[in-house]
């Protein structure tokens, strides 16, 4: 059975409740690799109120998914950001970025990425940075591949 | 005699008959020794140039010395039977009677080697350090997923074979039953829906076995306690993490792309091969009811099948297979393992793979003359079993292109034959001489 394309489209409103599960098992994934992202039990709301924050302030975020047979099997979010003290002075983050198993080794994560870059061009955003747990290696080839390198350092503990 | 009675007789006469043999396995020497002159030829000055010939040739030692005969019996103690983590020294035990049944059925010198290892790069560090003086290994008695792990390196990075009886032994008996279950039933391969009950060792290894002989893998369906294997399922990203392999399966497997809990899968399914929790209710009638027609149910968990014979057979089951020898069929790896490591040996083999399982599965099916419902498999006391598949593996070994030596098909069978008969007769013999003790009492061991 030859699989159908993959396409990659804006985020709609109707893909909400899809895109928070996609969101809730990239969330969950965080935590296999770090207790310290253990996923909290409003979560699955709280993703889908970010979604719909992101859908109604395009200004700020930007969101696209990845599809196939009409199945949403990506999605990633971008937040623009105002950097204070630096230039340039808008950073496009990638917060959230989640490709179904069987959407994966399809290329599907690079088309989302070329439509994120050709839409920060539109909009002559020079920056893009991507934010994931530190102990995720996957996450962390695929940014090296594309060129990211570790622009900053976050460290945390917990307190008895 | 009920079972708990029989199984407790059995516990105990195995600590007495431990505390007076005092191991179940010794190195006997296989040259003559008439006087002490003869160790100038078997030790030093003779022996150095044997070693000057092999240090130019490291592949002579496969003719040179016992190489050629000799496989480690590997295990860290993590999953011992049904124990658990026992650590190595408590695995000893039982590494020596798996040796035991490798000689005596199969004429191989097994030695058992359980190591002090914690990760899997140690355990595949130490078994890479002792390849130059084996054949082969067996793999025994490690937990999943790191015998995945392991088992793929040593595969990958060794030039003898490796095995890991719990995964490779159980699914190629598994495939033989399978192959005369669906000819029993008049069942193709390739229209076959199976569904493997359990995602251990046994059954990931089987799903792979069932690719290579030729089942479809959309026909496929592997479940667990979490429930139908499938690409969306919550875990998935856990999988991919901790044991890929899984992982892997969940997306080749089950092309209707069903989903719930494991019982859904034995809706339409022709045959279920489960290794799972011990029953006797783990597997309930209604889903063996819900299979197709003439069902197969292989309930392979020890000591109590998921479901008992009987009442399998009440809801429908045509063919039933256990892990037991008082019922019929049992799926016994002692009917691959010392057959198979007799051919690779032969053929001084570089490794294995699951082609060569396929062919010795056909050959365990194959020498069940008129398969029926309560004979899918051969017996353990059929002799004539192990040169065949010795020599089925042999010959198979030679056609990959994994042997070192080569010999024709009625060669590596005569020559498998004579070492397992002259293994035998030696044993008659140091029982009827009484180097190897009568046990302590004068007692009859079958009792």
């Amino acid at each position: 059975m030859s699989k159908s394309e993959i396409k990659i489209r804006d985020l709609k409103e109707t893909d909400v409740p899809v895109a928070a599960e996609l969101m809730m098992r990239l969330k969950k994934l965080n935590g296999e690799f770090d207790s310290i992202f253990n996923v909290s039990e409003g979560a699955k709301s709280e993703a889908e109120q970010i979604l719909k924050e992101a859908l109604k302030d395009k200004a700020k975020h930007i969101a696209y998914v990845s599809e196939r047979d009409g199945k949403v099997l990506g999605l990633i979010v971008i937040n623009l950001i105002h950097r204070c003290y630096y230039t340039p002075e808008v950073e496009a983050r990638i917060v959230d970025f989640y490709i179904m198993p069987e959407g994966r080794r399809t290329g599907a994560g690079k088309l989302l990425v070329d439509r994120t870059y050709k839409e920060l061009k539109a909009r002559n955003v020079k920056l893009i940075t991507a934010e994931f747990p530190s102990l995720n290696p996957i996450a962390m080839k695929f940014y090296k591949g594309l060129g990211f390198r570790e622009i900053v350092g976050i460290y945390g503990k917990m307190l008895e | 005699m009920d079972d708990t009675t029989r199984t407790e007789e059995y516990n105990q006469k195995a600590i007495r008959y431990s505390e007076y043999y005092k191991g179940k396995v010794q190195i006997v020497s296989k040259v003559p020794v008439r006087h002490l002159q003869d160790f100038s030829v078997w030790y030093t000055p003779g022996v150095a140039a044997v070693s000057r010939k092999i240090a130019e040739n490291p592949d002579l030692s496969f003719e040179l010395t016992g190489r050629w005969n000799s496989i480690a019996i590997l295990t860290d103690g993590t999953r011992v039977l049904g124990l658990g983590n026992i650590g190595p020294e408590a695995a000893m035990p039982v590494m020596e009677g798996k040796s035991l049944i490798f000689n005596f059925l199969g004429a191989v010198n097994a030695v058992p080697i359980p190591i002090r290892t914690k990760t899997k790069d140690e355990f595949i560090t130490v078994a890479k350090a002792l390849e130059p003086s084996f054949g082969g290994f067996n793999l025994e008695d490690i937990e999943s997923p790191k015998c995945f792990f392991v088992l793929e390196s040593l595969q990958k990075t060794l030039s003898i074979p490796a095995w890991h009886d719990d995964q490779l032994g159980t699914a190629c008996i598994t495939l033989a039953g399978l192959i005369n279950a669906l000819r029993v039933t008049g069942r193709k391969i390739a229209d076959s829906k199976i569904v493997l009950l359990g995602s251990g060792a046994a059954n990931i290894a089987a799903a792979h076995l069932l690719f290579a002989a030729g089942f479809k893998e959309g026909n496929i369906i592997l479940a667990d306690s979490k429930g139908i294997l499938e690409p969306e399922r919550e875990d998935m990203d856990s999988l991919m993490l901790n044991n890929p392999w899984k992982y892997q399966l969940a997306m080749r497997t089950n092309s209707e792309r069903l989903k719930g809990p494991a019982e859904l899968a034995f809706k339409g399914a022709d045959a279920v091969i489960s290794a799972t929790k011990p029953g006797p209710d783990t597997i309930k009638k209604d889903w063996i009811r819900s299979m197709n027609d003439d069902s197969i149910l292989f309930a392979l968990a020890n000591p109590v099948p998921e479901i008992w014979p009987e009442a399998a057979k009440e809801a429908g089951a045509k063919i039933i297979a256990t892990g037991r020898s008082d019922f019929p069929n049992q799926v016994n790896n002692s009917l691959v393992f010392p057959g198979v490591f007799r051919g690779v040996l032969d053929a001084r083999a570089k490794g294995v793979n699951f082609d060569i399982m396929v062919t010795a599965s056909y050959e365990i099916a194959d020498f069940v003359k008129d398969p029926g419902e309560d004979r899918i498999v051969p017996t353990m006391e059929e002799w004539e079993l192990y040169p065949r598949v010795a020599s089925a593996v042999a010959s198979k070994t030679v056609e990959m292109g994994l042997a070192r030596k080569n010999n024709s098909r009625e060669g590596f069978y005569k020559n498998a034959e004579e070492m397992i008969e002259a293994n035998r007769k030696m044993y008659i013999r140091l029982m009827d001489e009484k180097i190897i003790k009568e046990l302590p009492g004068g007692e009859n061991v079958k009792k």
